[in-house]
């Protein structure tokens, strides 16, 4: 039979483990945490870390719809992104701003889009059924519309995927050759479509 | 022999060690342990505010509606909140006024957190509610994360009357009420926050005064041109209309009336409002007879065939300075004026309903219109073998009293596999209301159509989007193959396939290189029906000239712009 000696010795050792237990966990409830809103959302994009887009980009309008993607070369099943950057060589104010991308499915599985707080919210920011087009519709309903000033640039959305065969893919921002899936930013007051400059993005997948 | 009692210090040491654990534990259990996203969280309140519970029939007041957001977890950051819609019930004794259609945007304003009114909409009250009216009202905020309001938020107020004596309960159903914003642990801003509590405000309404007087000698409001009013019992105006419309409170800039001439047959100057500086305050007072312009009582008619009624025979005669007539009659009797008689021609035979086409002249053949219309065996009505397409429809928005909705033509398209055909067809108002939508009926002979069974049909309105049918009582999205639509050639007793529970989708006014609608809805469609509700555009009833107004009820408004923005979320859902 153990002493009551030992028992008064044993007790308040188990007790400072107890309270050492609890706020190693804790703690590291809190960093877990930390690390998934650090991946998942883009609450202010850091547009610094973004490795700029290859693919030309023509620049013959004011507005620029412009693909930039996290990494240029990634591995098969490496989630990674796609910013759709949207930029002003003059000020205007938009009434609509919808945008369509493009994959190919057999290369890249689109996992979700998300927006971050510098728009308002759209009324639609999805992947398609069939997966092969990320959409993101903004209806703003400010009488003033919604305002990007002479070298402004704003990301309108970030689009995730996953790699799933190796080899070279493009992102493309859809046009007038699907009419009902047709990229537009529509000007207010108005109410005219506004050309914009936009460009594939090529991205190279590795097994 | 008693055993002397002794403390050991180890004693003190363990309950030490244990008082500082239990102290740790509960600092700990208050941490916030929710990293979920897109959840609801924290406890927000709804409430509802009036300066007063005490109204008199008759008065004006305003409810204040308030949000009240709470700290998240051992966090001191509240939530913010950036839309909150509301389901406010209320009974018979006390009202919003409204439009025809319900729309009650005049009356709520907005609080300076929010930025824009979603919606604001009357509706009659179901379930719980049934009897009451509510007041479906949503607000948001487009501004910045920082710049949004948390704590106890104005979100906006709405201008109440009192109606009739007794107690009533503004409440809000908190159900059907909503807020999102931004979770200042979760970090994002499409987050729905979880209303906790609900709070509505009791009004008494006393039997007041029935007399009106103005507000004060400063309640005129320049922006409608009429005066701020309250009840009174020593009021000097029996109704609320009168008080309002009293004299000498005009529309700022309008300036009053101009003279442009007199009326030489009233005696009295024509007047035309100005925008700037008119020289008289009141149309009366612009009007008033002076030795300038007096009445002329002479009658003349002119000598024109303009002036003569060929129907009556009797000149049609004016007052005029020179005339030569002293009286109407005389005038009217003058000579030279005869009744005409009618002839008529025939024109083409219409096989629909076996008649000629007639019109009149008067070298015609015929002296009466039935006896030129009366085909006899020469213009028959021609039977046809097509199948009969009978069909109830609604459209999006449209109410049963919204009177820019008539005559609205379909495009309806008939396919069974290979074999289309389209056309153009009419339909006419049925009297009935499904949901709270009107309902409109028409027979469409498919002619040149061989087939009529399994078919599927597309139908697209003035301002729609092509919405296929391919079954009766549809009441959603139909995606699949081909249709279930069976018809036969007798109209009488083909079947009558009822659309109306998937109401005709509105949204196509403009397309990209088009001035009309292209069959197509986007951000393009968007924008004009904005720019239009902006400028708060009307039409005269039963018109058809703002294609815009997609709910037909002959003014632009917000709820053109939710209807549109609905169709295009709605589309795209389906397609995507």
């Amino acid at each position: 039979m153990i002493s009551k000696k030992y028992i008064r010795i044993i007790i308040p050792i188990v007790a400072v483990l107890v309270l050492v237990e609890s706020v190693v966990l804790v703690n590291s409830l809190e960093n877990q945490k930390i690390k998934r809103e650090a991946s998942n959302k883009p609450d202010v994009i850091n547009v610094d870390q973004v490795i700029p887009e290859v693919d030309q980009v023509e620049t013959n309008e004011d507005v620029t719809l412009k693909l930039e993607a996290e990494k240029l070369s990634l591995n098969v099943g490496q989630e990674s992104f796609v910013d759709v950057m949207m930029s002003t060589s003059v000020s205007k104010s938009f009434d609509a701003v919808s945008v369509y991308v493009d994959v190919d499915t057999q290369k890249v599985a689109l996992e979700r889009v998300e927006i971050n707080n510098s728009m308002p919210k759209p009324i639609v920011a999805k992947i398609s059924k069939k997966g092969n087009v990320a959409l993101v519709n903004y209806l703003i309903s400010s009488p003033s519309g919604y305002r990007l000033a002479s070298g402004d640039r704003v990301a309108v959305a970030r689009i995730y995927f996953t790699p799933i065969d190796s080899g070279k893919t493009s992102f493309k921002i859809l046009g007038e050759e699907v009419s009902e899936a047709e990229s537009m930013l529509v000007e207010t007051g108005t109410s005219k479509v506004i050309p914009f400059n936009s460009g594939d993005l090529s991205v190279s997948i590795l097994k | 022999m008693r055993k002397k009692t002794t403390t050991n210090p180890t004693s003190y040491l363990v309950l030490i060690i244990l008082s500082i654990a239990l102290v740790a534990a509960l600092v700990l259990v208050n941490r916030n342990q929710d990293n979920r996203r897109s959840a609801a969280f924290a406890g927000t309140d709804i409430l509802l505010a009036s300066s007063s519970a005490s109204k008199s029939v008759g008065e004006k007041f305003s409810v204040q509606i308030y949000v009240d957001t709470k700290a998240m977890g051992s966090s001191d950051e509240k939530a913010k909140v950036d839309y909150v819609k509301t389901y406010m019930c209320f009974g018979n004794k006390v009202a919003i006024e409204a439009t025809d259609t319900g729309d009650i945007s005049e009356q709520v304003r907005v609080g300076d957190k929010f930025s824009v009114i979603m919606i604001s909409q009357l509706e009659e009250g179901t379930g719980t509610q049934a009897g009451k009216t509510c007041a479906n009202i949503e607000i948001k905020s487009e501004k910045p994360k920082a710049q949004l309001g948390e704590g106890t938020v104005l979100v906006g107020a709405v201008e109440f009357s009192a109606l009739v004596a007794g107690s009533e309960n503004i409440e809000i159903v908190k159900d059907m009420s909503k807020v999102t914003g931004f979770n200042p642990i979760a970090g994002s801003t499409d987050l729905y926050l979880e209303i906790g509590t609900v709070t509505g405000v009791p009004i008494t309404v006393a039997e007041g005064a029935t007399k009106w007087t103005k507000s004060s000698a400063d309640s005129c409001n320049t922006n409608t041109g009429k005066w701020g009013c309250t009840a009174s019992a020593t009021g000097e105006f029996t109704s609320l209309g009168d008080c309002e419309a009293a004299e000498g409170c005009n529309v700022v800039g309008m300036g009053g009336y101009n003279r442009s001439g007199c009326n030489s047959q009233t005696g009295e100057y024509n007047c035309t409002l100005v925008e700037n500086n008119g020289q008289y305050a009141t149309m009366a007072e612009c009007i008033q007879t002076d030795a300038n312009c007096v009445k002329v009582n002479k009658w003349g008619h002119g000598n024109t065939a303009a002036s003569c009624n060929t129907a009556t025979g009797a000149w049609t005669c004016i007052q005029v300075a020179d005339g030569e007539f002293s009286s109407k009659e005389g005038c009217e009797a003058d000579a030279g004026c005869e009744v005409a008689v009618a002839k008529y021609n025939r024109g083409t035979c219409n096989t629909a309903t076996g008649k000629y086409v007639c019109s009149e002249s008067s070298s015609g053949q015929y002296s009466t219109v039935a006896e030129c219309e009366a085909g006899g065996t020469t213009c028959k009505v021609e039977t046809t073998a097509a199948p009969i397409l009978n069909y109830r429809i609604t459209y999006a928005g449209v109410k049963n009293n919204n009177e820019c909705a008539t005559n609205w033509p379909l495009t309806i398209t008939v396919r069974k596999g290979d074999l289309v055909k389209t056309y153009s067809h009419t339909p006419t108002p049925d009297g009935l209301v499904a949901g709270n939508l009107r309902v409109y009926k028409g027979s469409l002979a498919l002619t040149d159509f061989t087939a009529s069974s399994g078919l599927s049909v597309f139908i697209k309105g003035p301002r729609h989007l092509q919405v296929k049918y391919g079954k009766d009582k549809q009441d959603s999205f139909y995606n699949l193959p081909g249709g279930e639509i069976n018809l036969s050639t007798v109209a009488t007793t083909s079947s009558v396939y009822d659309f109306t529970a998937y109401p005709d989708m509105a949204c196509d006014v403009v397309g990209k290189n088009s001035t009309g609608a292209d069959g197509v809805c986007n951000g393009l469609d968007y924008s004009v029906v904005k720019t239009a509700a902006l400028a708060r555009s009307s039409a005269p009833k039963d018109s058809n000239a703002l294609v815009t107004d997609m709910d037909g009820d002959c003014q632009m408004s917000s709820a053109d712009l939710s209807l549109l923005a609905q169709t295009l979320k709605e589309r795209q859902d389906q397609q995507y």
